[in-house]
């Protein structure tokens, strides 16, 4: 097991200085230029170049990436060069909303998710099931910025009963989680019912029915514990493009989130803060794969990794 | 068990429906807060160092430069306790400070707080051309000097600045929101902090906090040294969607916002909201700009204009919240040309100066259409489809705004639609800033007429306002209807939503939003 996470954690570095190596390619071959935005109605050649020198821009491209990378190393992603801050703690600053937005709406993706896959599994072939899986390819079909507008016109708006924007208490959450969280929702319940339906045909359930087990504990201690594996593998997925931060989302519900600082670099070409949030996602992604491998074993015994793993 | 969960499930809609409502601050705390919707401005609140308008609506509450332009452009001493006095030599101006002026650190304002805000400006800030024409300015933006020889301080309170001649809109230039004083001590010490954590100046408000992508809540200036602000508080709230700018506005959480000119068609005819919408038409235009270089020929820029239709556009496309343009110098600063006829919308007059200028089966341009401006794209493809009648085709290439910035400056740019705002108010911050040829390089424009150039040096250092006036429309003519090098398109209106509890505030010409006469009347 140590020496699989050993191997996964040195493939890991290898793709972060690529996708590094390339975010830092495309950012200088697309045309933009971060100087020109900056100075705005004072562009003229003489402030571009002093500028480009305070910011280092100036340098040769190779010795920029690899005072980059030298950076990087030691935790230190350079400051934007908008808000002169350290990308460092603007990512932190990012990732603590973004993360609490996350958590929640993942809670609710898969609370919601679980339950109406488990019960249309169970309810198969009855009006139920149908329209849980009607609710569920509504869900996932429906804009995410769509369902936000309508959450905050109805609840926020008509009804006046929540939040509309901002992130200043805690009732705030509910309704950017369950806009962020309901396309989540609806795959893991389509994704539940199927893999569900799979495993309730298996000897063993059929065993365990036989041998008095109750209906409910059937489904959810041998159906449900077998059934998790593809739920697993999408959930990893799902809850590293929920903490790679979701643009539309902040936007409507004015959320200072790394989505927000996604798009700001961008726009911006605010390289050092592109780099930053880029790296930031993919060590995200690359943390939560490796998770979700590593729980393959703790749900299925039969899954092991050694030496020929 | 039942009865536990109905309970639980009553107090938490109880509490949703307590904490959801839309609450003003005013009636719960006793005191006058006004919350206005705001954009992010994402950089540090340093309006020397960045110019964004979203800054500028904050630190205008802070930050005081020695003059202020009221409405109409009439300037008016403010840190200073009269206005400058000119001397002879027509280029030097001698400054007494207001006495008694605190920064709201409790620093009393000095002569060589304000040198240093100057030179500050000059070696780090983004509009040092404002100043640029003080004696010695050149030599300490290229770090030959580390002195501003043309600013001589004489005491605490009185100092004199020489310019390199007679430069008439000097004190306008002064005037504007990035020619702020800033106390030299503590600026120094915040260092990068500056705008951060820290902001200091002699203005009616102070920062209270900065919560960076969130909000900026300003306090009263109890030591305020003008008339004393009514507001015990600001609070800008950072509302990045304009739709959630207006839902939180009718919700109640927020007193005031610019409204997005994309969404006034939508809000335009609702009854709640048209009571609380007022406008205001800044000191600018709409234009469409051109490559002289690329589309050199005087008669096909021409044609362009013909091809023009700038009534629909005005009427149908923005929904008459504008007028069409007739100059480049808008109405209301020296040197606009009232006389000036309306332009003609005349698709055949247009192929008719094509076929002379040697494209009788048209011509094929190119427009940059920069996407962070979407009302600006919807009118490039009007003009692109009103252009097509009179045999002028169009291609539109879509770029972003550091896109945008870059062919703009860099030269690349074929053809675009562009606004200009004055920053200061004065024709030689409208028509010199855009247009004379020191600048037009940047603008992608390249347009060097030796005669318009020479009227624009000329009016800046003329210090008779007829004769000012009179070359200033000489210049507008040949820029806009001998060369046609750039294209007047339309003036906007814009608008902002004001609860009516809100008093003593408007947005005038110069586009300031300034909230020290502002009060709450419930």
């Amino acid at each position: 097991m140590l020496l699989y996470i050993a191997k996964r954690l040195c493939q890991t570095v290898f793709v972060l200085v690529g996708i590094t190596f390339a975010t830092f390619c495309l950012i200088n071959i697309v045309p933009g230029d971060p100087v020109q935005v900056m100075l705005e109605k004072r562009a003229d050649p003489e402030m571009i170049q002093q500028v480009r020198h305070e910011l280092g821009t100036d340098k040769p491209l190779p010795e920029q990436y690899i005072n980059f990378v030298e950076g990087a190393v030691k935790f230190d992603l350079g400051k934007s060069y908008f808000s002169k801050e350290p990308v460092m703690s603007m990512l932190l600053r990012g990732f603590l909303v973004t993360a609490k937005l996350a958590a929640i709406s993942f809670l609710f993706a898969v609370t919601i998710g679980i339950s109406c896959g488990m019960l249309a599994a169970i309810k198969r072939g009855k009006p139920t099931d149908s329209f849980l899986m009607m609710i569920a390819i509504l869900g996932m079909s429906a804009p995410s910025f769509w369902i936000a507008i309508i959450l905050q016109i109805i609840f926020g708006l008509k009804l006046n009963l929540l939040p509309l924007s901002g992130l200043d208490q805690p009732l705030c959450y509910i309704l950017p989680s369950i806009a962020l969280g309901t396309r989540y929702a609806a795959s893991i319940a389509r994704i539940t019912r199927t893999s569900m339906l799979d495993v309730i045909k298996q000897d063993y359930i059929r065993t365990a029915r036989a041998k008095g087990v109750k209906e409910s504990m059937v489904f959810i201690k041998h159906a449900l514990k077998n059934a998790l594996i593809p739920i697993v593998t999408l959930l990893g997925t799902q809850l590293g493009n929920m903490l790679a931060g979701s643009m539309l989302i902040e936007k409507v519900f004015s959320i200072s989130g790394i989505g927000k600082l996604a798009v700001d670099s961008m726009t911006n070409r605010d390289l050092p803060l592109v780099q930053g949030t880029v790296l930031y996602i993919a060590v995200i992604f690359v943390v939560i794969n490796l998770i979700v491998d590593l729980s393959y074993a703790l749900i299925d015994p039969k899954i092991r990794y050694g030496k020929g793993a | 068990m039942q009865k536990k969960i109905l309970v639980l499930v009553c107090a938490i809609l109880a509490l949703i429906s307590v904490a959801g409502c839309g609450n003003s601050d005013t009636a719960n705390s006793g005191k006058k807060v006004l919350r206005m919707a705001a954009q992010d401005p994402q950089v540090p609140l340093d309006p020397q160092k960045h110019t964004y308008s979203h800054l500028l609506k904050i630190s205008d509450q802070i930050l005081e430069p020695l003059i202020i332009a009221g409405d109409g452009g009439q300037l008016k001493p403010l840190l200073l306790a009269e206005m400058p006095q000119l001397k002879d030599d027509k280029k030097t101006y001698s400054f007494t400070l207001k006495s008694g002026v605190k920064f709201h650190n409790g620093e009393i304002l000095k002569s060589s707080d304000v040198k240093y805000s100057f030179m500050r400006l000059l070696t780090e800030g983004k509009m040092g051309n404002l100043i640029d024409m003080i004696q010695g300015a050149d030599k300490l933006e290229k770090k030959e000097s580390n002195d501003l020889e043309g600013f001589k301080i004489i005491d605490d309170t009185h100092f004199e600045i020489t310019l390199t001649g007679p430069y008439v809109p000097f004190l306008a230039a002064i005037a504007t929101d990035y020619v702020v004083i800033y106390p030299e001590q503590a600026c120094k010490a915040a260092g990068n902090d500056w705008g951060i954590k820290t902001l200091i100046g002699t203005g009616p408000f102070k920062l209270e906090a900065y919560n960076q992508g969130t909000s900026v809540i300003l306090v009263k200036n109890e030591n305020y040294h003008g008339v004393a602000p009514k507001l015990d508080e600001v609070d800008f709230k950072f509302i990045q969607d304009p739709n959630t700018q207006v839902m939180e506005y009718q919700k109640g959480n927020v007193d005031l916002l610019q409204l997005d000119s994309a969404l006034y068609p939508t809000f335009a005819n609702n009854e709640e909201l048209k009571k609380d919408m007022h406008s205001f038409s800044p000191y600018g235009l709409v234009f469409l700009t051109m490559n002289t270089q690329k589309i050199s020929d005087p008669k096909v820029r021409e044609a362009l204009s013909y091809a023009i239709d700038r009534n629909a556009i005005c009427q149908d496309l923005l929904y008459g919240t504008a007028t069409p343009a007739k100059t480049f110098i808008p109405k209301g600063l020296l040197g606009y040309d009232e006389g000036a006829a309306e332009y003609a919308y005349n698709p055949e007059k247009a192929k008719q100066l094509l076929a002379e200028a040697g494209y009788p089966d048209g011509i094929d341009l190119v427009a940059q259409d920069n996407t962070k401006y979407p009302t600006y794209s919807k009118l490039l493809v009007a003009i692109q489809e009103q252009a097509k009648a009179a045999g002028i085709r169009i291609t539109i290439n879509q770029v972003d705004n550091a896109a945008w910035a870059d062919m703009k400056h860099s030269g690349k740019m074929t053809m675009a639609v562009s606004n200009w705002y004055i920053d200061y108010v004065d024709p030689d911050g409208m028509i010199y800033q855009t247009m004379s040829e020191k600048l037009t390089k940047q603008n992608s424009n390249f347009y060097a007429d030796p005669i318009f150039n020479n009227l624009l040096n000329t009016a800046r250092a003329t210090l008779d306002s007829s004769q000012r006036e009179a070359m200033y429309k000489q210049a507008d003519q040949i820029l806009t209807r001998k060369d046609y090098a750039a294209i007047p398109i339309c003036n906007e209106t814009m608008f902002y939503l004001a609860k009516s509890y809100v008093k003593g505030f408007n947005v005038d010409s110069s586009y300031r939003y300034y909230f020290g006469t502002t009060d709450i009347q419930k």
